[in-house]
């Protein structure tokens, strides 16, 4: 069952692919547009301070090294996140290295119109709580599960992304969604 | 609570478990709700700021020029080519002056054979060896005999010029190893010692030969070669037959 907030490009990939190493403009928007919404989901939970400039700066590096990627529709997602997650890392650390005036992050900016925007029925508090359990993870275990959850990545693709074994990608997985339901089990109860 | 599998895992995250099982739907749910949240198309500014982007960056992009690939060969490949020419060169050339060993010498001879090619065998190398040493023998002991009589002749006339012997008719004609009379006949230099001056040489036990054997040219009517001092200039030739 594919998840209904992925937009798949399809059969007609590769010929996108081709015309999108060739420069065609079209062929970027329909890349764009079955990318942009899962990686800044993935760019907002986890905390991204500027997650439209970090997409932006992604696209633009992939009209760079688009030629030197081979692969299908579910290769090229894997590299765009693994991209994703580098350039959040670094724009991370640029911030540390060089603080800028605190402000709240865009994600929860932005989350007083989610349920304005495509229908959508998820309260400000509501998005608060998953953001909150997710803070609460370790930062190997919260790599882990927001790839899994937005980029869709499979174990080994993970364990590239991140620099791990697969087996310390299973393990953190497993410790990470068993603290969720911890979690989760604690919100019940209360 | 049930451990988690990897398998719970992906069904969780492939959003194929029912939020109704009592062990994983609270954690579908989690995963459902957390990609709602946070999965949404860019407004559309932000949209057509990203689309600009993009294509500037393609603008900027250099033209993709035709890729010239230069044929590489792997060193190793080059290396071992070059040995291999190195080492035909080389047994070719031993091969057609029949100096590889016995049985490869044979083998080769053998296969060129086939193509026209004749290559000395073995026993044709060992031929040709022995062909050669006896010319060479030969040649040794014509050069010596030749030597020898060179300074019998040398000896005998120095002999007689000291000694002054008694002229003899019968020593002014030619003999078989001197038809014109000649004291060195030619065949070199003459050896060191045996001139006029020569203390001790007085005739006597001085070379095999008896005068009266030769002419000699020092007492000849007609002329000789024979310089004041005793000395012959050899006629020139004799350096060149060693």
């Amino acid at each position: 069952m594919t998840s209904s907030h992925r937009v798949v490009v399809g059969e007609q990939f590769a010929n996108v692919l081709e015309a999108a190493r060739a420069g065609a403009d079209w062929a970027w928007k329909i890349l764009y547009e079955s990318l942009a919404p899962a990686l800044l989901g993935y760019l907002r939970a986890r905390g991204a301070p500027d997650p439209d400039g970090v997409c932006g700066d992604v696209f633009c590096q992939l009209v760079r090294d688009i030629h030197r990627f081979e692969g299908d529709e579910s290769g090229f997602r894997s590299w765009v996140f693994v991209m994703a997650h580098h350039r959040l890392l670094d724009d991370l650390r640029r911030r540390r290295r060089r603080p800028e005036s605190a402000a709240e992050p865009e994600a929860f900016a932005d989350l007083a119109d989610a349920a304005d925007v495509e229908g959508r029925v998820v309260d400000r508090r509501r998005a608060e709580e998953i953001r909150a359990i997710i803070e609460e993870l370790t930062p190997p275990q919260r790599d882990v599960l927001l790839l899994r959850i937005y980029g869709e990545l499979s174990v080994e693709e993970v364990a590239a992304a991140i620099g791990r074994r697969p087996g310390a990608v299973k393990a953190l997985q497993r410790r990470g969604l068993e603290a969720v339901r911890r979690r989760l089990g604690e919100g019940v109860s209360e | 609570m049930e451990k988690l599998t990897p398998d719970d895992a992906d069904r969780l995250f492939s959003s194929t478990v029912d939020e109704n099982d009592p062990a994983l739907g609270a954690l579908s749910s989690f995963v459902r709700e957390a990609r709602e949240a946070y999965t949404r198309a860019p407004d559309a500014a932000t949209q057509a700021r990203h689309l600009r982007a993009i294509a500037d960056e393609l603008a900027a992009r250099p033209e993709p020029r035709p890729v010239r690939r230069r044929r590489r060969v792997p060193i190793g490949r080059a290396a071992a080519a070059a040995l291999a020419g190195s080492i035909l060169v080389a047994g070719s050339a031993l091969a057609a002056t029949g100096h590889l060993p016995g049985p490869a010498q044979d083998a080769v001879a053998g296969l060129v054979s086939h193509v026209g090619v004749t290559l000395p065998t073995p026993s044709d190398a060992g031929k040709a060896r022995a062909e050669a040493n006896k010319r060479r023998a030969e040649l040794f002991t014509k050069m010596k005999k030749d030597w020898t009589q060179c300074v019998e002749q040398n000896a005998r006339t120095h002999t007689e010029a000291v000694c002054g012997p008694k002229p003899k008719a019968q020593d002014f004609q030619p003999s078989r190893n001197n038809p014109a009379g000649h004291p060195n006949h030619g065949k070199g230099p003459q050896p060191a010692g045996v001139g006029p001056s020569s203390a001790g040489n007085n005739g006597e036990g001085n070379g095999p030969g008896k005068s009266g054997d030769h002419p000699t040219p020092a007492a000849s009517p007609h002329g000789n070669p024979h310089t004041s001092d005793g000395t012959s200039p050899g006629h020139g030739q004799g350096s060149g037959r060693h």
